[in-house]
């Protein structure tokens, strides 16, 4: 069985995408390699001496056509599914081993008829080499080096003698009549050249991809480690807000007179006790909403329909926006009424938080507006108000964890930073981005406003 | 005759049930319930919550999830369905939306409502109300 599996590949999976991803590479390079033939198979008709023969005429041709038809059936052999991510079936790098070879013999035919030692084309055995080592183990890569450096030494060695025919491309000197020692250390030069090549570039792609492997395990390390820290925080906030929670619910009895009368100045202190302790609790909810979202393997996507999402979540909202007295508007701009492929409970709470925002930061007698839209197969919310706005060099720090913009905070609006960290998480759980501007669209002088622009494909495979 | 009626009263009133590892949630809630002539019956652990269930025959059941577990509460739910146990159940937790979430769509355990922790006297008493009429 052979084994064309470089030592310590650890991830297989990285190994055939790498390898198919070469594979693919080759093919296109050889169709620019039959287009360089043909220049070349005209460069001889039309402007070389009169030395060529026909033989050589028709070996070029003939070389021409063939690696354009093999070409063509590895290129319909790539794409017919036919090579299988599996060490005992033919994988990619069985089907590079062939292009490998294929090319070889070709070029070794090329070189023949064109002259060998004075061919122009038997550098090309050195970029097969440094090709080669780039994908194959040293061991094949030195075997199938050292067979074409025979090869090739034997057949410069029998034209010199005469014992096979000799052609060439130009007049220059007849390897026949040239001295055996300045053909041997052509070819010295040409093996250590060829050997020299596969050694370095064999080390350096095994080292890349040594290099590689360890860096896809150090980011899955951290992903794992990100996913402990999320867990403990999930944790700690629980411990967290359990006391908060009972100490709530007692005020809710004492506050409701459940437990006995009690006097208006008393009332109101424990309403301003109950008020603080529900801002502690908001900002644990927020807390695990976030790593909730960061714990999520894989979210919930099905096919829903956003207009019902959007309008729950304004209905739900809608008493805030009278209470402040601020005018909502909402279009709906589609060229078509899609389905999302989404998950309805994150979309929920990215909205419920980017309207909640713009309600938050909108002081009275402002304006929201709220615009969906598509473009090609991408879907757009795009949500602008006449808020406080975000300072310029805020801009890129705004969707961080726990950041909160400086007006913001002088405002002495409550909030914890997270709203729109969790608004990116969601966004970027559907393949979709997060963009703010600011000023908005609709802001003016006094109040420059944020837009909040979300973008996601309607539809995604995976 | 005041005695009969008083025992009528007593048959008459709904039995709940609340489990959750923190006693003051307890003490609160049955407080609140109890104002509300609800009979309330109360346990700490998920095990000695199911005893009760068993015997108590609860018409309503109030639970927590993360108790000596992360989600012991969903086991015991688990549990309690399986011994064909069928009052409504309140998920009370203070991650009940985002577990929820999770358990929510599970075919497997049905959850009747959810409730964040710390609830408005309100709104748990109208949710209880909504569930024990729908049973009725």
């Amino acid at each position: 069985m052979l084994n064309l599996i470089p030592t310590n590949t650890k991830d297989l999976d990285y190994l055939w995408e790498l390898v198919s991803e070469r594979n693919k590479w080759f093919i296109k390079l050889r169709y620019v390699a039959v287009v360089m033939l043909l220049c070349f198979y005209l460069f001889v008709i039309f402007f070389s001496d009169e030395d060529v023969n026909t033989l050589q005429h028709n070996g070029i041709f003939a070389i021409f056509i063939s690696t354009l038809i093999y070409n063509l059936i590895l290129d319909y052999v790539f794409n017919s599914g036919r090579i299988h991510n599996d060490i005992f079936r033919f994988n990619p790098l069985k089907f590079a081993l062939i292009q490998i070879l294929l090319d070889l013999t070709t070029l070794m035919i090329l070189v023949y008829l064109t002259g060998l030692l004075n061919s122009p084309f038997y550098l090309f055995f050195i970029f097969h080499a440094i090709i080669g080592s780039m994908i194959l183990p040293g061991r094949i890569v030195y075997l199938i080096v050292t067979l074409v450096l025979v090869i090739f030494s034997l057949l410069n060695i029998s034209v010199h003698y005469g014992i096979i025919q000799e052609f060439l491309i130009s007049n220059a000197g007849l390897i026949e009549s040239l001295n055996f020692n300045y053909i041997i250390l052509n070819l010295i030069t040409f093996w250590l050249m060829m050997l020299a090549s596969v050694m370095f570039s064999n080390n350096l792609a095994g080292a890349l991809f040594k290099r590689e492997q360890q860096l896809l395990e150090a980011v899955s390390e951290i992903e794992l480690s990100e996913k402990e820290k999320q867990k403990y925080v999930l944790a700690v906030v629980h411990e967290v807000k359990s006391p908060i929670a009972a100490i709530v619910s007692y005020l809710n009895l004492l506050i409701e007179g459940i437990t006995g009368q009690i006097n208006d100045k008393a009332r109101e202190v424990l309403l301003k006790m109950k008020k603080r302790s529900e801002e502690a609790i908001s900002i644990t909810n927020d807390i695990i909403e976030v790593s909730k979202i960061k714990l999520l393997e894989e979210i919930r996507k099905e096919e829903t329909d956003p207009e019902v999402i959007i309008k729950d979540t304004i209905d739900k909202l809608k008493d805030k926006f009278s209470g402040a007295e601020i005018v909502f508007t909402y279009k709906d701009e589609r060229t078509s009424r899609r389905a999302v492929y989404a998950d309805r409970h994150l979309m929920e709470i990215l909205l419920s938080n980017i309207i909640s925002n713009a309600l938050k930061y909108t002081p009275t007698g402002g304006k929201v507006d709220f615009k969906i839209y598509d473009n090609d197969d991408r879907f757009y919310m795009e949500l602008s108000d006449t808020g406080i706005g975000i300072p310029d060099t805020e801009l890129d720090r705004i969707s961080g964890e726990f950041y909160r913009a400086s007006n913001a905070k002088k405002s002495r609006i409550e909030g914890t930073g997270l709203g729109l960290s969790v608004v990116k998480q969601i966004i970027e759980k559907h393949n979709g981005t997060l963009n703010i501007l600011s000023p908005s669209v609709i802001g003016n002088q006094k109040n420059p406003g944020t837009t909040v622009l979300l973008e996601m494909p309607y539809f995604v495979s995976s | 005759m005041i005695f009969l009626n008083f025992v009528q009263e007593e048959i008459m009133k709904n039995k709940i049930l609340i489990i959750d590892d923190d006693p003051d949630i307890i003490e609160a809630a049955t407080v609140l319930l109890e104002s509300k002539d609800y009979k309330v019956f109360s346990e700490t652990d998920p095990e000695n919550g199911f005893k009760s269930a068993l015997n108590n025959k609860p018409d309503l059941i109030i639970l927590d999830i993360m108790m000596t577990e992360p989600d012991d509460g969903f086991f015991l739910l688990k549990k309690l369905k399986k011994n064909n146990i069928t009052a409504p159940v309140i998920i009370y937790s203070s991650v009940s939306n985002a577990l929820g979430y999770e358990f929510g769509k599970n075919s497997l355990i049905q959850v009747d409502e959810f409730i964040d922790k710390p609830a408005e006297p309100e709104m748990l008493l109208n949710t209880i109300e909504k569930l024990l009429n729908k049973t009725k």
